[in-house]
């Protein structure tokens, strides 16, 4: 299994950081307010919250995995459930890569993988160099021309 | 060619008056904004007609700028009044036809075509609406000329159309196949007598009752949450007329623990009103189902007051699912409906089609084979400490419940009943022992089973080669007791409501190798083709 860019967990962290002083705001002024039981209950949840966020991307980070197979691309990821997905290339039907502003602030991308299918119809692959996420994204297209069975010797 | 000329009348009027009912929501803002100027019952009037005459123009201009056409390979639509739409629908890649006739289309003798593709969001042509015969029509050449083009252009694009195994699978489909479409035409001439080359079943009107009484349409609890307040004052005079007692709903919520009661009381009477309505509703729909086989495709017809006609092309079937809810497992019964990829999620009106709504379980289970030869159904069950997982889901369920009945008897005085909910802890284990009981899966030499479900038991009979992803899920409960999901996702639509092929709870060493085999056996049947 590959493993993603390290520099995704500072990616997926800012993004719970933003939402951790958010809630943490929101607690202290609902205190401050409201209920008056002590100013440091915004900021306590907030230090508790980010621990947990610590912990958690480094556990998140650490269960993501791909892999080209033979016949499949396959993922791995996911802390509380892990999923682990297969999808023939056989029934890719389209690859984006896809760099959001805070993607191209870290320099990383992703790849997305659409099939048919009703669940899981597209996957994403974050945390990749943008040479990474271009490469892959044409490997696997070219795996699912190769893999088309009509064409397929 | 364009649409029925009624459509003109009905459709100008329609939007006539949508776009009217705007002047008496742009009065009542003006009203607000300048009350001196627009206060006049004139600059109402003036303004309905104004918006009525353009709403009018607009839906006559709709129907002039609307035209369709059969192409020798594809289905042409162009429309649109100002932002022209011009869509081409190749014969091959359409999945569905459908026709509907509400009770109205019948008297005038008209219908609503729509044609579905695996693509889009949406259904793809929508013709609202023309002839009765022409839809006929046009359902028997798009269905002729698929069969036309489909033949030797097997390179398709779109994973779910192409591949179809070599195996059993295809005999049937292919024996029907070069059967002369111009024939099959000859024999439809009419919508009123659209006679399937082979009739594969029909429903009969014991199986017909026995489906009425047995089914449950989510449609019918909306109807009582709308209907009851209607009909509430002329019900509960009737009950005060006949039992003497005036005013009974003052006295009865007279304490929080009588309200409670009542209240239960009250469920009970909705779920007997919801069933009866289910029944109707389901008798009105699928009287007279009739299920054929024309060429590759299935063609059914149901419906008493609203005639609705579909298509299903027996190349395209993704899935196949047996449903048996716990009323028609008694009795011997079961139906199946099929999945195509023609449906896209947001239409939950349209939902999977039922190919045999009911029929005796042997009957159904053979007519399925036709259709996806699959083996004998032998299911493996979870190991038992799936069962237990369950009864632990469910009595926490049950604590939570009774908690919160708890917190509301601290809030409200009065209000003692806290503990009924506890009641529910006697149903716990054997709620747990049929859930787990119902639940398994099946590795087939063509096909992976799955089943789920003690109300509503599902089997879905997924064919290896139409496998998109294989996709096996640990939770962290699950991993300590050495448990996993695997699913086998087909292209079919995800309903609201609706589960995919999942095997639930299954050993994880089992769950690993089903993910490799089916993944092989995908592989193996596409090759297998060569």
């Amino acid at each position: 299994m590959n493993a993603l860019q390290s520099r995704v967990r500072a990616r997926w962290g800012i993004v719970a950081l933003v939402v951790v002083a958010i809630l943490g705001a929101i607690v202290f002024a609902l205190d401050r307010f409201v209920l008056s039981v002590s100013p440091l209950l915004g900021p306590g949840l907030a230090v508790v919250l980010l621990v947990l966020v610590v912990v958690y991307v480094q556990a998140l980070y650490r269960s993501w995995g791909y892999r080209l197979d033979d016949d499949a691309l396959e993922l791995e990821r996911g802390v509380i459930t892990s999923v682990e997905t297969a999808v023939p290339y056989v029934r890719v039907q389209h690859v984006d890569t896809q760099r959001g502003p805070l993607d191209r602030l870290f320099g990383l991308g992703r790849v997305v993988v659409y099939t048919a299918g009703s669940r899981g119809a597209d996957v994403t692959i974050p945390g990749l160099e943008p040479n990474q996420a271009r490469e892959l994204r044409n490997r696997l297209r070219d795996l699912a021309i190769e893999s088309e069975p009509e064409d397929a010797v | 060619m364009k649409l029925h000329p009624l459509s003109a009348v009905t459709q100008s009027l329609q939007r006539g008056l949508v776009a009217a009912s705007m002047a008496f929501v742009l009065t009542g803002v003006g009203r607000v904004a300048a009350p001196d100027l627009l206060g006049s019952f004139g600059l109402v009037a003036g303004l309905f007609v104004l918006l009525f005459v353009v709403g009018v123009a607009y839906g006559v201009a709709y129907y002039y700028r609307f035209d369709y056409t059969l192409t020798p390979d594809t289905f042409d639509v162009d429309s649109g009044v100002f932002g022209r739409q011009e869509r081409e629908i190749p014969y091959r890649r359409i999945q569905n036809v459908d026709v509907t006739e509400s009770i109205l289309h019948r008297v005038v003798g008209v219908a609503i075509i729509e044609i579905e593709t695996a693509g889009g969001s949406g259904t793809e042509a929508t013709l609202n609406f023309v002839a009765a015969d022409e839809a006929s029509r046009l359902q028997r050449e798009i269905r002729g000329r698929k069969t036309r083009t489909g033949d030797g252009d097997t390179t398709e694009a779109d994973a779910e159309t192409s591949e179809r195994g070599t195996t059993d699978a295809a005999a049937g489909p292919a024996e029907t196949r070069h059967t002369d479409p111009e024939a099959a035409a000859d024999r439809l001439s009419r919508q009123g007598d659209l006679e399937p080359e082979t009739t594969l079943f029909e429903l009969g009107s014991a199986e017909l009752l026995v489906l009425a009484l047995t089914s449950f349409q989510l449609a019918s609890i909306a109807f009582l949450l709308f209907g009851f307040p209607i009909v509430e004052d002329l019900v509960v005079g009737l009950f005060a007329r006949l039992t003497g007692i005036e005013s009974p709903v003052d006295a009865l919520t007279g304490t929080p623990d009588l309200a409670v009661l009542v209240g239960l009381l009250a469920v009970a009477f909705a779920a007997v009103t919801v069933w009866a309505v289910s029944s109707v509703v389901t008798f009105l729909q699928y009287y007279g189902f009739t299920l054929g086989r024309q060429g590759e495709d299935l063609v059914y017809e149901r419906g008493l007051l609203q005639r609705y006609s579909g298509s299903i092309p027996t190349d395209k079937i993704q899935t196949l699912t047996i449903r048996e809810n716990v009323l028609m497992r008694a009795l011997g019964y079961a139906g199946f409906t099929v999945e195509t990829a023609g449906y896209s999620p947001g239409q939950s009106d349209q939902g999977p089609q039922s190919a045999i709504p009911l029929a005796d379980r042997e009957r159904t289970l053979s007519l399925a084979r036709e259709l996806e030869p699959f083996d004998e159904l032998s299911f493996t069950r979870s190991p038992r400490r799936a069962r237990r997982r369950y009864a632990v889901r469910y009595t926490l369920v049950v604590l939570v419940l009774t908690a919160l009945t708890a917190g509301l008897s601290a809030a409200v005085s009065g209000f003692e009943l806290w503990y009924l909910p506890l009641a529910l802890l006697v149903a716990v284990p054997p709620a747990a022992h049929l859930k787990w009981k119902h639940r398994g899966y099946c590795v087939g030499d063509d096909h992976f089973l799955v089943r789920d479900g003690f109300w509503n038991q599902t089997t879905r009979i997924v064919p290896y080669y139409r496998l998109q992803t294989v996709i096996r899920r640990r939770t962290i409960f699950q991993r300590r007791l050495n448990l996993a999901h695997l699913t086998a996702d087909t292209a079919t639509a995800s309903l609201l409501g609706r589960t995919d092929a999942t095997a639930y709870d299954i050993e994880a060493d089992a769950a690993e190798d089903l993910y490799n085999l089916n993944r092989e056996r995908l592989q193996a049947s596409l090759h297998g083709r060569q």
